[in-house]
């Protein structure tokens, strides 16, 4: 067969047909923009966030890790190494601290001995300078500039080379003044205060490298996503000891819920656009199905009809996909930077947001949106290719294939209406879905935005709007602790105007002396999990010298132990407590439960020293031996707002107020809780901070706010409200679109349909009536599956990043008003369809322009 | 005559195609009396559809007057045209035009419940009967033939009761077998529920079935016929 060139009139025929239904090439060449904006600017979005959320991480934890593992024993050492899913191991161990200088005597720097492949591989992308060399003598350190000043040598100008002196303490607890010369100086992010120090000092400070304490092993992995599963999985194969502990770095578990999330909104957009283009093509198909079917008659095989077609998705995808990447790129510049702020990545850590764009994004948005114009236009062209020219010439769609149908009951216009949506369930099927698809994605964002505070920051404790701490009584010599929360204080707090409530949380040191039955089975717990020396080496000294494991008693109002009981377990009887009879004791993470301690006593006695206990300086107060009282313990809680001020070996024993005023008059106050008779009051909170300001003891105070968490809150947020309802308005305007072009396609096909009901009689008014139901129906419909389908999947992501366990809640506003947008929209569409169709001629003129 | 339901008045109606003024009726004087049936013949373009669709109030004429059963259309606002429509005049199109949706009962009934009346159905079924379409009661109407849906469509022209029932061009899609049959029954049915017709045809063989045959060329009337007996 000779080939016929034919391709110079398909072209022709194609460009003609494009031109002459423009509003149809329009629509299309619109979805099509929209759906590759939308994806370029997701996977945008996805690789630049990850790209500096994995900088934050590296920078937030000092290195670049997927987990750490506290203390390795030699046998899980051979396991990781024979584990392939583990890509390097490097080590990091604590030898000893740098208790004071000459220059300050509160100093506290860690030394930290970290081996090649955490010093070169896993902390390198977090260090931004670094001049000199890693320490191989033993006295030698690698520091920052920060630590130098920590130990108060901030006006010394030390240098590589220079040497000092220092107080430090080993594995042991031994101390000892030692000269210290710097090797090297760094800088960059992480803990700044510690000394790198040689493998040679951290041989001779007393740790082996299996201690918890001591031996931090940092992994990276060969695979990126880990989840939870699998996370569990690995700690279980380690077998690890009661005190050991692996942590996975926050990305490997977090980075699952976005990619899903970002992959979804793709999913449904390709979806969205998918709809709209096979709903366009199928339509203008359906409605030239004797255009087709003359085309056949004239002589055009199926082949020619086919590529006709082609050439025309070609034309409109082409120039859509253009116009979407071109689009995306420019908006992602305002967009993006926002976006990934929102995701959780800080300006501190991560630097200015650069955006990524990736050659394979464009590739990617190219190939998704051009099978999303493929998968659209395949049945359309079957439908065009099949028709015959006989069957064209008659043609009438047909649905269903029904050739009976019940009478129907109720109201007619309803009934009308209703058929409408029923006659062709699939066309109405994809409009629904497809308006649905906009709105739930509007729902889940704006569902996720509105609740990011909540789920991401724990919130204040009873929903005060102030927290105010002694900072005083973190100090370790209890003769430098003040009362500056206490009475007159207090007082003046109280009256201060705007202010509701103060809730004191009193806290009196006390020792708990050994006796064999309760006390000796909370510290052999303890031990167990928290310490690296086995009890009996400490328990004689226990039983001689209980003031050397110093704990504390805790004093709450009756209004904080309402906020108490709910958290423990174990009913508490009022009275009993306010009483002074029973107690609640901190659990401290021990592997107690309320079964194991209720009913027993705990005794308390009074702290007998004042200073450290065992320094030469500290004295021993003779009438504070005799003073002791018990509690029977009533329950266990893990609630870490009534710690105290520190917490000790003993456990810290949680009475009301009067049993602690009632015990001793050596009690300080050591946070106080205060609530506003309005919340979020600033001008209250401006008052309470001059009361603190105005106190000689200023500095010492330290508070966290509400108002301040919700500015941080929001500051993180930025403008991400806008960017979700834009994210939202995109998919929201493709599922309107594909609305607006299926009404009218209907409304025009049912042109003969409307006029021949005109002509017996409906008025314009039921005309009206008629079509504003449908549009009810139509939102109806979606704003179920909205109500449903999209509220379940919002749950579920809402759950997938609820870390704080915060409740679900939908916010009513935005909801409201999307539901009332949809329904005005539902409802507009075919009115101004059918007003325009009632202005195109009279009845006779509509019926014979069909005919 | 005086005795008319329907009367016209110097009925003219004008349209503008391009530079030319097609003049579609040129000043038509016609009327037909209650429970006559008058058949308008012409050929095509001769203005027959124009005058019916002016009649039946679903066209505005340029100029003229049109009386229906007393009533004067000129005045009408779209809202009482399509009352009027409802309850004083029955259409039967070539063409059909029936709702493909509602099976034939539904369609019958469609004008009476558009009018919020209530349905007879006593009377539905006695013209379901007349016109043997009990059996095809729940048919929706892409499945009947052509003479079964103009059956369909002048149960749903009597169905309401109207004064009048325009019937344009009824037999034009349909055999001639179908044609005098259809026709046959729409004159039973009128006579039996005492309606005016005017119907529309360039069959004669059709128009003979009249009572009176209206000539009608170039938007004019040139022969209005007499009333034959019986």
């Amino acid at each position: 067969m000779l080939a016929n060139n034919n391709q110079g009139v398909i072209r022709r025929m194609a460009r003609r047909s494009l031109a002459s239904s423009r509003r149809r090439t329009v629509i299309m060449g619109l979805a099509v923009a929209l759906s590759a904006f939308m994806l370029f600017s997701v996977f945008t979005v996805g690789i630049t966030w990850f790209h500096m959320y994995h900088l934050q991480n590296i920078r937030l934890a000092g290195g670049d890790f997927d987990a750490v593992m506290y203390g390795m024993t030699e046998e899980q050492r051979e396991k990781c190494e024979e584990n392939p899913d583990i890509d390097r191991i490097g080590i990091a161990a604590v030898a000893g601290s740098v208790l004071s200088t000459d220059y300050d005597n509160t100093v506290n720097v860690g030394c930290i001995w970290a081996d090649d492949v955490y010093w070169n591989d896993i902390m390198a992308p977090a260090r931004t300078q670094v001049k000199g060399s890693y320490p191989r003598e033993e006295n030698e350190v690698m520091l920052t500039q920060g630590a130098l000043e920590t130990c108060g040598f901030e006006d010394m100008g030390l240098g590589i080379g220079d040497t000092f002196r220092a107080l430090w303490q080993d594995g042991q607890g031994n101390q000892m003044e030692r000269e210290f010369r710097i090797s090297g100086i760094w800088e960059g992010y992480g803990s700044q205060n510690e000394f790198y120090v040689s493998k040679a000092f951290y041989d001779q400070c007393g740790y082996q490298l299996s201690e918890v304490a001591s031996g931090r092993y940092f992994m990276t992995f060969h695979r990126n996503f880990w989840t939870q599963e699998e996370q569990t999985a690995f700690i279980d194969s380690m077998d690890l000891e009661k005190q050991q502990n692996i942590f996975f770095s926050v990305e490997a578990g977090y980075s699952i819920p976005i990619v899903l999330g970002l992959g979804g909104i793709a999913l449904v957009t390709c979806l969205c656009a998918c709809l709209l283009i096979y709903n366009i093509l199928y339509l203008s198909v359906a409605g030239n199905v004797r255009y087709y079917g003359l085309l056949q008659t004239i002589g055009m095989t199926g082949r020619q009809i086919r590529a006709l077609m082609g050439r025309q998705s070609v034309l409109v995808g082409g120039a859509g996909i253009a116009a979407g990447l071109l689009l995306g790129t420019g908006v992602s510049f305002f967009l993006i930077p926002s976006i990934i702020r929102f995701l959780g990545v800080r300006a501190k850590e991560a630097g200015a947001i650069e955006i990524s764009f990736h050659p394979a994004v464009f590739l990617l948005t190219i190939l998704l949106t051009g099978a999303t114009v493929w998968i659209g236009s395949r049945k359309p062209v079957k439908l065009a290719v099949c028709v015959s020219p006989i069957e064209a010439a008659g043609y009438r769609p047909v649905y269903g294939g029904k050739s009976v149908r019940k009478t129907g009951k109720g109201r007619l216009l309803w009934r009308l209406a209703l058929q409408q949506l029923t006659k062709d369930k699939r066309k109405s099927a994809v409009i629904i879905l497809s308006l649905a698809a906009g709105f739930s994605v509007f729902l889940c964002l704006v569902t996720m935005i509105q609740s990011q505070g909540p789920r991401t920051y724990v919130s204040n404790f009873m929903d005060q709007d102030m927290e105010i701490d002694n900072e005083t009584m973190a100090r370790a010599d209890n003769r430098q602790w003040k009362d500056i929360l206490g009475g007159d204080f207090l007082e003046r707090l109280s009256d201060t105007e705007g202010v509701s409530r103060v809730s004191p949380v009193l806290a009196a040191q006390i020792t708990v002396p050994w006796e064999p039955d309760f006390a000796d089975m909370w510290m052999r717990e303890f031990y167990d999990m928290w310490m690296y020396i086995p009890y009996e080496d400490d328990l004689q000294e226990y039983k001689e010298h209980p003031e050397n494991f110093g704990s504390f008693l805790v004093g709450i109002t009756e209004s904080d132990f309402d906020y108490l009981t709910d958290f423990v377990d174990a009913e508490i009887d009022r009275e009993d407590f306010l009483a002074g009879k029973t107690c609640v004791l901190y659990r401290n993470s021990l592997e107690l439960t309320d079964a194991d301690v209720m009913g027993k006593t705990v005794t308390c006695g009074e702290y007998p020293v004042e200073g450290l206990a065992g320094e030469a300086d500290a004295v021993l107060n003779e009438e504070a031996l005799g003073n002791t009282c018990s509690f029977e313990i009533a329950g266990l809680t893990d609630e870490s707002y009534f710690t105290g001020p520190m917490l000790g070996c003993p456990p810290v024993v949680i009475v009301s107020e009067q049993a602690v005023r009632e015990f001793t008059d050596r009690y300080y106050v050591s946070k106080a809780a205060v609530q506003y008779k309005e919340s979020y009051d600033e001008e209250t909170e401006s008052a309470v901070l001059s009361l603190m300001d105005a106190s000689p003891d200023a500095k010492d105070f330290s508070y966290t706010s509400r108002i301040r968490e919700a500015e941080t809150v929001k500051s993180a947020q930025g403008n991400m409200m806008e960017v979700g309802i834009g994210v939202a308005a995109v998919l929201a305007f493709i599922g309107i679109l594909n609305y607006i072009n299926t009404v009218i396609g209907n409304i025009q096909s049912r042109k003969r349909e409307l006029a021949a009901l005109e002509s017996i009689g409906m008025t314009d008014r039921q005309m009206r009536r008629m079509l504003v139901m449908e549009g009810l129906l139509v939102a109806a419909g979606s704003l179920l599956l909205v109500g449903t389908l999209g509220l379940g999947v919002t749950y579920v992501i809402y759950q997938s990043m609820n870390y704080m366990g915060a409740e679900f809640y939908v916010p009513l506003w935005p909801v409201a008003g999307m539901a009332v947008f949809a329904v005005f929209i539902c409802v507009l569409v075919p009115l101004a369809c059918g007003r325009a169709l009632m202005r195109g001629g009279s009845i006779v003129e509509r019926i014979r322009a069909v005919e | 005559m005086d005795n008319w339901i329907v009367k016209t008045k110097n009925l003219k109606k004008y349209y503008q195609l391009g530079k030319n003024t097609v003049k579609a009726l040129d000043g038509v004087d016609f009327a037909a009396a209650e429970r006559e049936f008058v058949a308008i013949i012409g050929k095509s373009g001769s203005g027959k559809s124009t005058l019916l669709h002016m009649i039946g109030g679903l066209d505005e004429p340029t100029s003229g007057e049109v009386y229906v059963d007393g009533r004067r259309l000129a005045g009408m606002s779209r809202e009482q045209l399509a009352v009027f429509r409802r309850r004083k005049v029955g259409f039967v199109f070539q063409s059909y035009n029936l709702v493909p949706d509602l099976n034939v009962y539904e369609n019958i009934v469609l004008p009476i419940e558009l009018d919020g009346r209530r349905i007879d159905r006593a009377f539905v079924d006695e013209i379901l009967s007349l016109l043997a379409l009990e059996e095809k009661r729940e048919a929706l109407p892409g499945t009947l033939s052509g003479g079964q849906q103009q059956r369909v469509a002048i149960a749903r022209a009597i169905a309401s009761k109207p004064a009048i029932i325009l019937a344009d061009e009824p037999t034009g899609n349909l055999d001639t077998a179908t044609s005098h049959d259809v026709m046959g029954l729409l004159k039973v049915a009128a006579k039996q529920f005492q309606q005016t017709i005017i119907l529309i045809t360039h069959d004669s063989d059709i128009a003979q079935m009249a009572d009176r045959i209206v000539h009608i060329e170039d938007g004019r009337i040139v022969k209005a016929g007499d009333t034959y007996a019986g």
